[in-house]
This record gives structure tokens, sequence and C-alpha cells, in this order.
């Protein structure tokens, strides 16, 4: 155990240093999420007074969703720079040290997800306390578990389709659309409501609304996100290996 | 008694139309070191990337110590470093030693188990330099230093010397020589410099004709 808290632990080192060596770029990334919040937050308050708090915690919502295809930008970055090599000449399978790596970008990423909460509380009016941080930290940890068939599915089509990121882009999209992150999904036409019904993110975005808007735990949300998650694990798994297996027997492993 | 730490069976390797290998055998020797030369495209880097587990043959075996690393690649990941002639490699922004401090903690290794060879390389004064800034020479050496941090059995060097000059080249070969004597590491190196190879191998290997061919 020891030695793969070692090898997450040397992955965080990494992402801080480099943070630290592309500082503009940090500090422009905190200037985009308060930009962001303020035009979200003008644009809700020409609605209604309370459509910026489900507005937020539907945006809250799809930052820890799209935190799940976060490997696919670790994958191109490494086969662009060749550190691919490096990393996978590490004693362990590639499942495991891109399991480790996403480990230590979730460390990271539950940071910045602390400071974009932070900056809601502090500007723009969002009422969250303790309670509500710590239940926002176990639910981001809890949707990443439960889309990690998601994360490894993004990163095998990220070695077998070379340039596939916009492709996950727009299905990103399209899931925040259809789960409700900008608007209620009652809105929708029926058609596009029944494969609302369909995505997980929709009953797990509802469970958080829920939670923290109406302070009503609805755990008979989390069955099926749950159940799903858990089929598609050893499917996602069982694609990894056999992509992997491909690029290695074609040589393009490294190579985007 | 004689004992073949890579030993190649009927080894077929082919990109789409391309042949690379076909039919090819070969073994080499326990703590020996092999130079590896062709032709460009003869399939040399094709080699060691299918020795350090990077790539899988179309047909044939590759057995390390006996392992057929098809089937075991993690003993190939255990035993195998590949030191790679390339201006990439590692993290442009990261200076080398921030590099080198990130293998270190991932092979469970500190920093200092590797100052031996930064002393050795000369490569101190350059640990705060970003990768991105530092010459190919450098980086080469880089390469050579984080191949052994794992404490590898075999070590793959693809065109070591093609970037760094005389007086680098002469401590790199010095190092390369005790690694084989002190380490008891088996080093297999492609190169172009007759030269190099004469003065440094005790085996050598010429790919030709997609099979290998034992000069020395």
């Amino acid at each position: 155990m020891t030695k793969y808290f070692n090898l997450v632990n040397s992955f965080i080192y990494k992402e801080i240093k480099t943070i630290f060596s592309y500082k503009f770029h940090f500090v422009i990334k905190f200037l985009f999420l308060l930009v962001q919040l303020i035009i979200f937050y003008y644009f809700c308050s020409l609605i209604s007074k309370d459509y910026f708090k489900f507005l937020f915690l539907g945006l809250l919502f799809s930052k820890i969703f799209s935190h799940t295809t976060t490997l696919l930008e670790t994958i191109k970055q490494d086969q662009f720079a060749q550190t691919i090599y490096i990393t996978f000449s590490f004693p362990y399978s590639e499942f495991t040290i891109l399991l480790c790596n996403f480990c230590a970008k979730t460390t990271i990423f539950l940071i910045e997800l602390l400071i974009f909460i932070i900056f809601s509380i502090l500007f723009f009016n969002i009422k969250l306390n303790l309670q509500h941080l710590i239940f926002l930290i176990f639910f981001t940890i809890y949707t990443i578990i439960i889309f990690l068939w998601y994360t490894i599915v993004s990163s095998s089509l990220t070695f077998l389709i070379k340039k596939s990121e916009h492709l996950l882009y727009l299905i990103n999209s399209l899931i925040d659309i259809l789960s409700g992150v900008y608007f209620p999904i009652s809105v929708l036409p029926p058609i596009l409501q029944n494969i609302s019904y369909l995505l997980p993110t929709t009953y797990l975005l509802s469970f958080l609304r829920n939670t923290i808007s109406q302070s009503k735990i609805t755990y008979e949300l989390l069955f099926y996100p749950t159940i799903f998650g858990f089929i598609l694990l050893p499917i996602s798994i069982l694609i990894f290996n056999f992509v992997l297996k491909r690029m290695l027997k074609i040589g393009r492993l490294a190579i985007y | 008694m004689i004992n073949e730490c890579i030993v190649v069976s009927s080894l077929s390797k082919n990109f789409g139309k391309l042949p690379v290998f076909l039919n090819a055998n070969v073994s080499i020797e326990e703590n020996t070191i092999t130079a590896l030369s062709g032709k460009n495209s003869s399939g040399k880097t094709t080699f060691l990337k299918l020795v350090s587990g990077f790539l899988l043959p179309c047909s044939g075996k590759i057995f390390i110590y006996n392992q057929d690393i098809s089937k075991n690649r993690m003993f190939a990941k255990k035993t195998v470093s590949f030191t790679m002639n390339t201006d990439y490699g590692f993290y442009p922004q990261l200076t080398l030693k921030e590099n080198l401090v990130f293998l270190c903690k991932a092979y469970n290794k500190t920093f200092n188990d590797v100052s031996p060879f930064i002393e050795k390389l000369n490569l101190k004064d350059f640990l705060n330099t970003p990768f991105f800034l530092s010459s190919s020479g450098i980086k080469t050496r880089l390469w050579l230093i984080s191949s052994l941090i794992k404490n590898p059995k075999i070590l793959l060097i693809d065109e070591l010397t093609k970037s760094v000059d005389s007086e680098s080249k002469q401590i790199i070969y010095d190092l390369i020589k005790e690694l084989k004597t002190k380490y008891k590491l088996t080093i297999l190196f492609v190169s172009h410099d007759v030269n190099e190879i004469k003065s440094l191998c005790d085996q050598w290997i010429k790919i030709e004709n997609y099979k290998f061919v034992k000069i020395k």
C-alpha cells in the first residue's frame, strides 16, 4: 500500500511543481473562475433571485463531472512531451499508474473546488455551512468513484482515437444540459426528458440539490448511478486493457 | 557458464505493411556490453522498445531471464531501463532536479541515491535549470541518470553520445564500463560510431535484412 501512496505522492509533487512553474496560467485560471461566476450571477439575477443558487449547484456538479475526464489532458500532454515513456516505465501496470496519477489530480482538484466554493460564499451570496462543505467533499469523492468507468473509457479513447478530446467535450456538454445543470429538466422537450432520466448524472445532481437546497437526503436517488457505475467499471477495465494491447502492437502508445 | 539474459526467438514485427523483423533470432549474454547497429530505419530503436515492453511483437518471443515479456511485461518494467535519444521525455517546465525528485519518489528512492551519478556526469551545476532550457548533451545525461534510479539489471541505450562533446563522451564511456563491472549491469546500446563500438563493447550485433547478425 505504501508504494502506491508514494506513487500518488510523486504525482502530487509533479502537479504542484507544474502549477507553480506556470504561474500566469494559475492566476488566469482563478480569474476565469471569477468572471464565469460574475456572468452567471448577472444573468441569473435577470431571471429570479433564487436561480443562481440552483445554477451554482449545477455548475459545481458540472465541475466534478468534467474532472472525471481529466486524464485525457494528462495523457495528451504526456504523449506530446514523451513523458509517457518515463511514467509508463514505473514498475506498475499502466492502469495503476494512470489511477495513481488520477488520485493526485483529484487531490489538487478538491483544493480548486474548495476555492470555487469559497469564492461563491464570499462574493455571490451562496449560503453553505460546515456540514454542507463536509457533505460536498464526500459527494465529490463519491461521484468520482461512481464515474471511474467514464475516466477509464475516456482515457482509452484518448489512446485509441487521436484528438478525441473534442468528442468528449461535446459529450460532457450534452450531459450537462440533459442532466439539468443550467435549467430544470422539466423545461426540456419530452423526448429529451426521457433521455435525461436514463443518465445517472441526472439523479446525482438531483441528490445534490435536494441535500443542499432542501436539506432532504434522498438516498434512493443514488441507487441507479451506483449500480450503473459498478456494472460499467469492469467493462471499462476490459476496454482499457484491450486498447493498451492494441497500442503496444501498433506502436502508437506514446504518439498523439 | 554463459548466462543469456535476453533471448529473442523467431521475432517478427511489422508496422502495417512495413516489415522490421522477420523470424529474427539473437541472444545477449549477461553482464556484457553489446552494441547494436544498422542502417537508418533498420529497427534498432524498435528492438529496444520491444525489449523494454513498449512494443509487442507480431509473432515470436522475447525472453528476459527466461521470462516471456509479452506475457509478463511487469518483469520487463522491473528489470529493464531504457535511455532514449530524444530532446523530450521529461516535464519541460520542471528543473532537472525536480524531474529527478519526481522519479525518485515514484521509485521509492531518495534524491541522495542518484547523487553519485549526478557527480560523475557533472550535472550538479545544471540541476536548477528547467529541462526545456537544457542543451541536448545535458538532457542525454539526465536520461542516463533517470534510467539508473530503478536499479535495472539491463540498460538499453539509444545513441547516447550523439549530442555530447568529446570530454563528456569519455565520462559516459567510463560510467558505462563501471555500470558493467561494479553494478553488474547488462548494457545494450545503439550506435553508428565504429570506434565507440570497438572500444566499448564485448559483443556487436547488426540488423540486416530484418534479421540480427553477430559481428563480434
